[in-house]
């Protein structure tokens, strides 16, 4: 079982960034009749979300929230010892776009820089290598960085998916030290189901061609290629309120956590119902329970981290806040973790034009 | 108006199709409006219609048929949740 106990590290600096463009899931996405997306924004409370135009990618978001965290926490460039960059939308096929930040962070050639495939469990799989990194490996600093452009993976015209996926990225520095509380995290894996949500053509498996880039109407009701994201919507409502449900529930257990000695569940964003589903089978009020849905959809590996961003930059940072965070989605890749944050360091979101 | 046309004339008119057309096996298979967004759109309809709270275990199982959906809605107005 990949359940993991970390002593000593401290990851209580978080920074997030959005593309400055969003789109209005009222007012945009013609394609769809008003009444539908009246319904479909009250069910998923994503009102809007930001948009990343051509040419500015999830590194690019990446890069400002590192550089906002590294110049507000005065970290030298030079203490780094890794980057991890969990992200589904690289700049490139090769190299691993985490060797292109390294240089555009300056970041010595002493780092170790590589990325993770993961989308939405990136978080939990990314602070998993990044506390093994600094607990196995013996370095002192992580840059942990989650970040996708999800919009560029959906057709413009896929209901399923276009009124949810948004675009983020993150920045974390974990640090080795003497913090006394434990970073337990743990991490599910179910390849079985991996075409409930995926790109079936582009890759090395099926390769591009002039058919798999022809946009059908699909029998799901959606319109999209072979190389736009497919999500089979209620295979991944019940992975999400099923699997997911039953091993926070276990970890909860086992960690002897609950509702009331929890200060935030921060859940991947996925949807506002399917989340409040979530927290209510866990029996946490609604308070303890921060969105950011509403401001920046679904934003894939980011969003845990951007509503810890936003939810810290916005309230009192100062003081110790132990936090359960879930992420869950491609793979079928779920994971959970749980950390006492203390005294957080979360600037203001920054906007990319 | 009893019950279950009440259930199966809120379900159609969500779905934007005839009571008519609205059979025991009607189901995602066989009718077009039904994917996956409307249907969780439906669920969140008939919760607040009826002030339900249904266990997401419930809303999956409702995907099956209108069978299976008519009767967990009656279940769980009997039983009050």
């Amino acid at each position: 079982m990949a359940r993991s106990v970390f002593s000593g590290i401290r990851s209580s600096c978080v920074a997030g960034a959005v593309p400055k463009a969003s789109v209005d899931n009222l007012t945009d996405h013609e394609f769809c009749p008003m009444e539908d997306r009246k319904k479909i924004v009250a069910l998923t409370k994503v009102a809007s979300y930001r948009k990343s135009p051509p040419g500015l990618c999830a590194s690019d978001l990446c890069f400002a929230a590192a550089d906002t965290l590294l110049a507000g926490l005065g970290t030298r460039r030079e203490d780094i010892d890794a980057i991890v960059f969990a992200t589904i939308t690289p700049d490139y096929r090769v190299p691993s776009t985490a060797c292109v930040l390294q240089h555009r962070l300056q970041c010595p050639s002493s780092v170790i820089a590589y990325d993770i495939t993961m989308g939405c469990s990136g978080y939990i799989v990314g602070l998993y290598n990044a506390c093994s990194l600094l607990k196995g490996g013996g370095l002192k600093r992580v840059l942990l960085l989650t970040g996708d452009t999800q919009s560029k993976l959906c057709y413009e015209e896929d209901k399923n998916v276009v009124f949810i996926l948004g675009d983020g990225g993150t920045a974390t520095l974990l640090e080795a030290g003497d913090a006394k509380s434990d970073t337990v995290i743990e991490v599910m894996t179910d390849g079985g189901r991996f075409e409930n949500l995926y790109i079936p053509a582009g890759g090395c498996r099926q390769p591009s061609t002039g058919e798999t880039r022809e946009v059908r109407e699909q029998p799901d009701g959606g319109k999209r290629s072979a190389e736009h994201l497919y999500m089979n919507g209620m295979e991944i409502f019940k992975f999400s309120v099923t699997d997911v449900v039953k091993t926070l529930s276990n970890f909860m257990e086992a960690e002897k956590l609950s509702a009331e000695n929890l200060e935030y569940l921060f859940l991947h964003q996925a949807n506002w119902f399917m989340n409040d589903k979530i927290a209510k089978k866990l029996k946490f009020p609604q308070e303890k329970v921060p969105y950011t849905i509403e401001f920046y959809g679904n934003t894939g590996s980011a969003s845990i981290p951007l509503t810890m961003a936003h939810q810290f930059s916005t309230k009192a940072q100062s003081g110790k806040h132990r936090c359960l965070l879930s992420g869950f989605g491609v793979g079928l890749s779920w994971g959970v973790a749980s950390m006492v944050l203390e005294d957080v360091y979360a600037p203001p979101i920054v906007e990319v034009a | 108006m009893p019950m279950d046309d009440q259930i199966k004339e809120l379900f159609a008119t969500l779905l934007r199709v005839s009571p008519d057309c609205i059979e025991d096996q009607t189901s995602p298979l066989n009718l077009d409006n039904w994917d996956s967004i409307q249907h969780l759109i439906v669920v969140a309809a008939f919760e607040e219609e009826f002030g339900l709270d249904l266990d997401p275990e419930d809303a999956v199982e409702m995907y099956r048929d209108f069978r299976t959906f008519r009767e967990i809605v009656r279940q769980r107005m009997a039983s009050g949740r």
